[in-house]
Parts: C-alpha cells; structure tokens; sequence
C-alpha cells in the first residue's frame, strides 16, 4: 500500500486523537496512568531505600515529617487495533469497503506506529503486532496484502488491555454491537468507520428483483419501484443512525462515509471532522 | 428471388431461442446486496399491471426476431435474378489504307448503324490500335495500301462477329465460328493521282493517273504544265528540290510529290557484335556519319542473321545465316569490282572464310577458288570470313575495302528519291458498296443478371439493430 509523498506529508501533521488515558506498553508522548518519570504529577508513597532523593517533597516533609516522594505518570506511547471486516459485504464498491479499510487502518496505523505505538492488525487468522516506526513498511504491506478472514466481532472479543480500537466495517454482521460494548466498558477509545458502498446507498435495483444476501445467501424476492427505494433509504438512514447513536452513547467515535469519497478527503476532512485524527 | 445458401434458413432456430430468451428475461433479475437485512423489512408487493406488460418489452423481443430474420437472410444469399440481353462483343476492322481518307463520313454513317448497347471494338487496320467505338480515324496511312489481315486475324482473336469497312473487298477469310460482315464504301472518285515521280538523267519524269494539269516548283520558280498523262521537263543541274502538285480533288493524298537529292554524305549505323576495327575505319572516313538509329544508308551487321533492320545498303560481316560451312582459308584471291578496288589478297589474313549457301550475283573474293565475299544483289554485301584484329585489319587493304564500301553506298545517295508517291493501286478507289446490315448479326445471348441483396438484408439487420438499441436504452433509463 502506497501513499504518495504529499499525503504522507499533510498525514505526519496529524496524530491520533487521544480521548481516554489508554496504556501503551511502550514510552511515548502520551500520558499514560503508570508511573513514570513524566512532568505530570500521580501520586505521593512513602520513601523506600533506593528512591531518587530528587523526587522527595520537602514541603510535605516540613509539614508532616515523613519523606514521600513525588510520583509521576509515565508518558506512553498509544496502542492500537485496527479491526478491519474483510466479510463478503466488504466487496462491494468501487473501490470496495475493503479497500477502503485497508487504508484506513494502514493510515491510522502509520501514526500510532510512527510515534512509537504499538499497532495490532486484526485482519487474518492470527492478530498481527507492529511495533515502532521501524515496524511501518511492515504494517503498510500487511494492510495491503494480509488476505482477510474471521468475522470481526470475533476479533473484538479476543481484545485484551486497553488502547485505541478502530473498526472498520460496514455493521451488518449481528455480533458485532455486543463485541463493542464489551470493549467499551472496558476502558478501550472505540473509533466507528462506518463504510457503505455506493450501491448500498443507491441501490441500483428496480422491478422485480431477486435480492441475496452476499454473506448468507439469504434471498427475498421484492418488487423494486420508486416507494421501495425511498423506504430502503429511511431504513438505512435508520442503521446509520442507530450506530451513530450507539457510538455517542459509550464515547466513540463514528464516521460514515461511501467508499468512493477521495481517501485523502476521508483522512483528512472525514476523521479529522470527527476527532480521530488532530 | 433465390438464395445462394438456402440452408442457412435453419439459423431460424434461432428465433426460438430468442423466445425462450425473453421468456426467461421476464423471470425476476438476481441482485446480490452486501445485506439483506433492510430488503427484509420492505413488504413485497404485486407490481402494477403496466409493469408486467410493458408493450416496450414486446417490441424489443419483436426487433431481435426481425434482425435475426435479416440476419438469416442475409446468410442465405437472398438475390434477385433477370434474364436480359447480353451485349455482343462486334470487332469492327476499319481499313486505313490511304485510299479511304474521303471515305470517313461514309464509315462513320455505316457504323452509327451498329447498336451502342453492344460492346465494340473498334481496330484500324493500318497501325492495328484498338478503341471502344468508333471516333474517326486516328491514323489514316498514306504511303502504301494496307493489308487488312493481321487486323483481321486480331479481330478474330477478340470475336465471333467481325465488321470490316473498307472499299475494296479483302482476300481474308474467317475462322471457323467467325462472322465476316462485309461493308463497302467504294464508290467513283473525282480524283487524279501522282502514281509515279523521278529524276534520271537530268529529267523529271512525272506520271498521273489520267491526264491533268500539273504545277512543278524548282527551287523558287513554278511551272504549270499543260495537261498530260507524262510529264518530262529539264532539272537545273543545282536543283535539289521539286515539288509536283496537281488541283485539290477529292483525294488529295496523292496531289503532291516532293523529289529530293539526298546529300553526299553517308549514314552509317550499326547492329551485332561490336567491332572496333571496322567502327574505326568508318569514323576514320570524312564520307561517313555514324548514327544511331534512325535511318542509314548504309548498315553494318556484324555477326547477326540476315533479317532485321535494313537499309539501302547492307554488309553482313561473318553472319550468322546464309554460310554453309566455315574452314580455315585457302588461296584468297580478290575479283577486280569498285568493292574490291586496292584491296590486295595477300592483305587478307583471316582465320576461317565461310562457304557461301546462295549464288552470288557477283562474288567478290574467293578462297580456294570459291568465294567467300560477294554482292548477293543490289545493297546487299556479305562477307564471311572471320579475321583477328592483328590480321586483315592491321593491312591496308582493310580501311581500303571500306572506304570502297562506303563510296558504293555514297553512289545512290547522292541520287533523287520521292517522297509522298502512293502506290498505284491507292490512286484507284474502290468502287463496290455494300451497306451495314445489323440484322446479320447473330442474336444476342440471354444473360443472367443476379442482383445480390445480402447487404441490404446486413443493413436492413443493423438498422433493426440500432432501434432496438435505442428503445433498449431508453428502457434502462
């Protein structure tokens, strides 16, 4: 996967937006909520031998005649996962959601990776972890090449620790709204891109249609006229909305958007509209 | 109508399949969507009655079956089939002899009698040039009368049905399924002819055809003479140009005569091997000019056989014909003649001498007592011998012999000779008639005429194709 040179320029201005104190096992710019030897105050302890005289406060030694030392917290750097759906609805568009997810994730985990993160692709089979800016060209590659399976509430649900967690899918598949809410109570920033192809936004279908479902091979047979469209439009305006709804409800983050916009209007005017990227 | 390929009607099996096509069409069309879950919650409902027939549909399946129609069709070879008359192929040989030169309307009202519709070719028999139609002479020739055969035998070769227009009838009798049809524009001639014109002696000599008046111009004086059959009149030792011309008459090829001396000065050409000593010799003689083409005086063959270019004077070096058999050289000896004069025998070192295959009219050297060299007749000199370049053209004798030769051939070329005299026989004109008659001409063959409508059937097909694309766009809008 590819960017050209002026997208990597206006995207390295921007960061991922931080919302919640989420903890990254590495060092990094961000507060984090272990100790570290950050300038942001955490908390007082006790001296124990070994401590750094340094770090004593001797204006609470005046007042309670105890060392304690100074604890900060440790700037970390953030951790995220990039939950990309690569079910069979992913396939539509031009170019596909898939595509289009791909480099979204490669996007996103290009600034995490590229500020010291911890980046971890949930495409494939087996997660795959990328570490550091040392560890970009081969994250670029697995979201270009990593050939997609498993259903994405499944890989929701093998999410441990906490950080950031972006999916990417287009929200048919029906496990996918207890998978999140399970992440979202557990501390993790959830981030929505919500991805609809154009088809899905304008059906192209009229007069008597035999409509199968991509995933499950499910049909219904329905006469396709102006009022069916018009309802099918309602009815997704309804989807839309209940993902968005449900997104505000725990913290998230949600765009929506159609996999034909410019990628560089989806980055750069789309997620930084949202506050996903600053 | 017919068709070429009538088994290509079974592509109207086709037809069925576009039934059955369209039957299948109307089944409902498959879509796949990522879900179908918002599709399960739209209740289906009975389309309208003018969605199921929509008379659009009807047309379209209505058009595909005609251009398949076309299309078949038009594989068939569809043609349209007439039997018309056949234009006949007519060779019309025109006699371009001299004499037919006040004859043109006559021709021309003749064969306006031939049928344009008929395919014509039209051959003169004097240059043999061949043209569609009849357009008047494009060559009349004017000096000798002209033998109709070859044009005739031509015209045999292009048809069946031969027209030949002359004044006279021709000694030429058809090929087997050959049709001569015989015109004649002969009639009297108001015409009096120079048929004869000379000078010898110092005299002019003139001869008509019938007694008239004729007007001689020598130099910058004219002399009319009185009327007379034959004309004799004294020629200034310094003339050397008369003109003789009678009163314009109907013919007037045959007016004028113009009698000419010729200059002193001889032609030479050449034809054969080349041959540098003899080349030498010529152009080392102020008597002689070498040309190339043209018309010489005198022509020398060297090597070749006996036909080909010719001229008043001709010497055949070791030809190719004409030699019975070839041998080294005996005694040569030289006979006493104006050819042979300072030539020395004992000059002639030759290789080998041939032994000549026809009587000499006067031999000119022998070897071992039989010639070799000699003047076969007037103008025509043969030599066979072969000789080395460091033989008889090292000695004298051999610049001698041709200067000899070329004073031989200077002898004539200082004499009168006329120009424009027609042969006698051109000043008599044909008298018999015998018109065109087109209904001698053989029928003409019933030709069948097919006109193929293949493509109109492919045009037609796309056509149909382009309609049904449009009402198939429209109904896709």
């Amino acid at each position: 996967m590819v960017f050209d040179s002026a997208f990597l320029k206006r995207l390295e201005a921007l960061r991922v937006a931080v919302r919640r104190v989420v903890g990254g096992p590495r060092e990094g710019e961000r507060p984090g909520v272990r100790r570290g030897g950050s300038s942001v105050f955490h908390s007082y302890r006790s001296y124990a031998q070994g401590d750094d005289f340094r770090s004593i406060d001797w204006s609470l030694y005046a007042r309670l005649e105890s060392l304690f030392v100074r604890e900060r917290t440790r700037d970390e750097a953030p951790s995220l996962h990039v939950v990309v759906d690569a079910s069979p609805s992913m396939a539509f568009g031009a170019p596909t959601k898939l595509e289009l997810a791909r480099r979204l994730g490669a996007a996103l985990g290009f600034l995490v990776a590229g500020e010291g993160g911890d980046v971890t692709l949930w495409l494939g089979a087996k997660p795959r972890l990328f570490r550091g800016p040392g560890s970009v060209p081969g994250l670029l590659e697995a979201m270009a090449s990593e050939e997609g399976t498993g259903r994405p509430a499944d890989s929701l649900a093998r999410i441990t620790g906490r950080g950031l967690v972006v999916v990417a899918s287009d929200f048919w598949d029906e496990g996918l709204d207890a998978a999140m809410s399970s992440l979202a109570g557990g501390g993790h920033q959830l981030t929505l891109l919500h991805l609809l192809a154009r088809e899905e936004l304008d059906p192209p279908l009229r007069g008597r249609v035999r409509i199968a479902d991509s995933e499950s091979g499910v049909a219904v047979t329905r006469f396709v006229a102006d009022e069916e469209i018009a309802r099918y439009r309602e009815l997704l305006e309804e989807h839309v909305h209940g993902w968005r709804a449900w997104a505000m409800k725990r913290e998230a983050s949600y765009v929506r958007c159609a996999s034909d916009v410019p990628f560089d209007e989806v980055c750069l005017v789309y997620l930084r509209g949202e506050g996903v990227l600053e | 109508m017919n068709f070429l390929h009538p088994a290509a009607f079974a592509g109207l099996a086709s037809l069925l399949v576009l039934i059955l096509l369209s039957l299948w069409r109307q089944r409902p069309a498959t879509g796949i969507v990522p879900s179908v879950r918002l599709w399960e919650r739209i209740p289906d409902r009975l389309p309208p009655v003018r969605a199921l027939r929509r008379p659009r549909a009807s047309l379209s399946l209505l058009l595909q079956m005609v251009v398949a129609t076309a299309l078949v069709v038009a594989l068939a070879g569809p043609g349209i089939v007439r039997h018309q008359p056949a234009p006949r192929r007519i060779a019309v040989v025109v006699d371009s002899s001299a004499y037919m030169a006040p004859r043109t309307n006559d021709v021309g009202r003749e064969l306006s009698k031939l049928d344009s519709s008929d395919d014509i070719l039209t051959i003169e028999s004097g240059s043999l040039r061949r043209s569609e139609g009849w357009h008047g002479y494009h060559e009349l020739s004017m000096a000798s009368v002209v033998d109709p055969g070859p044009a005739l035998d031509l015209a045999a070769s292009e048809a069946t049905e031969i027209v030949y227009v002359s004044d006279r009838r021709a000694s030429w009798s058809p090929p087997p399924g050959v049709s001569l049809h015989l015109v004649l524009v002969g009639g009297p001639l108001d015409n009096t002819g120079i048929v004869d014109a000379g000078v010898e002696d110092g005299k002019l000599f003139l001869r008509l055809s019938r007694s008239a008046e004729v007007e001689v111009a020598i130099g910058n004086s004219a002399v009319k003479r009185p009327p007379a059959i034959f004309h004799l009149m004294e020629v200034p030792t310094d003339a050397t140009r008369i003109t003789a011309s009678l009163a314009p008459d109907a013919f007037t090829a045959d007016d004028r005569v113009e009698v000419e001396r010729s200059e002193g000065r001889v032609d030479v050409g050449f034809s054969g091997r080349p041959d540098a000593s003899i080349l030498a010799a010529i152009e080392s003689n102020p008597a002689a000019r070498v040309v190339r083409g043209g018309a010489p005086r005198l022509l020398i063959r060297i090597g070749e056989g006996r036909g080909g270019a010719s001229a008043p004077v001709v010497v055949d070096v070791d030809p190719r014909e004409g030699v019975a058999t070839w041998s080294a050289p005996g005694e040569i000896s030289v006979a006493p003649h104006e050819l042979t004069e300072k030539v020395e025998a004992e000059d002639m070192k030759l290789t080998e001498v041939g032994t000549l295959g026809e009587p000499a009219e006067t031999p000119l050297m022998f070897s071992g007592g039989k010639p070799f060299a000699a003047l076969l007749k007037r103008g025509e000199i043969v030599i066979a011998a072969k000789y080395a370049s460091a033989g008889w053209p090292a000695r004298p004798s051999f610049p001698i012999f041709w200067a000899n030769v070329l004073r031989y051939a200077a002898s004539g070329a200082g004499a009168w000779s006329a120009k424009g005299l027609l042969d006698e026989t051109a000043s008599r004109p044909g008298l018999e008639r015998m018109a065109l008659d087109p209904g001698k001409f053989q029928a003409r063959p019933l030709a069948t005429l097919r006109t193929d409508l293949s493509g109109a059937s492919i045009a037609l097909a796309a056509l149909l194709l382009a309609v049904l694309w449009f009402f198939e766009s429209r109904g896709r809008e």
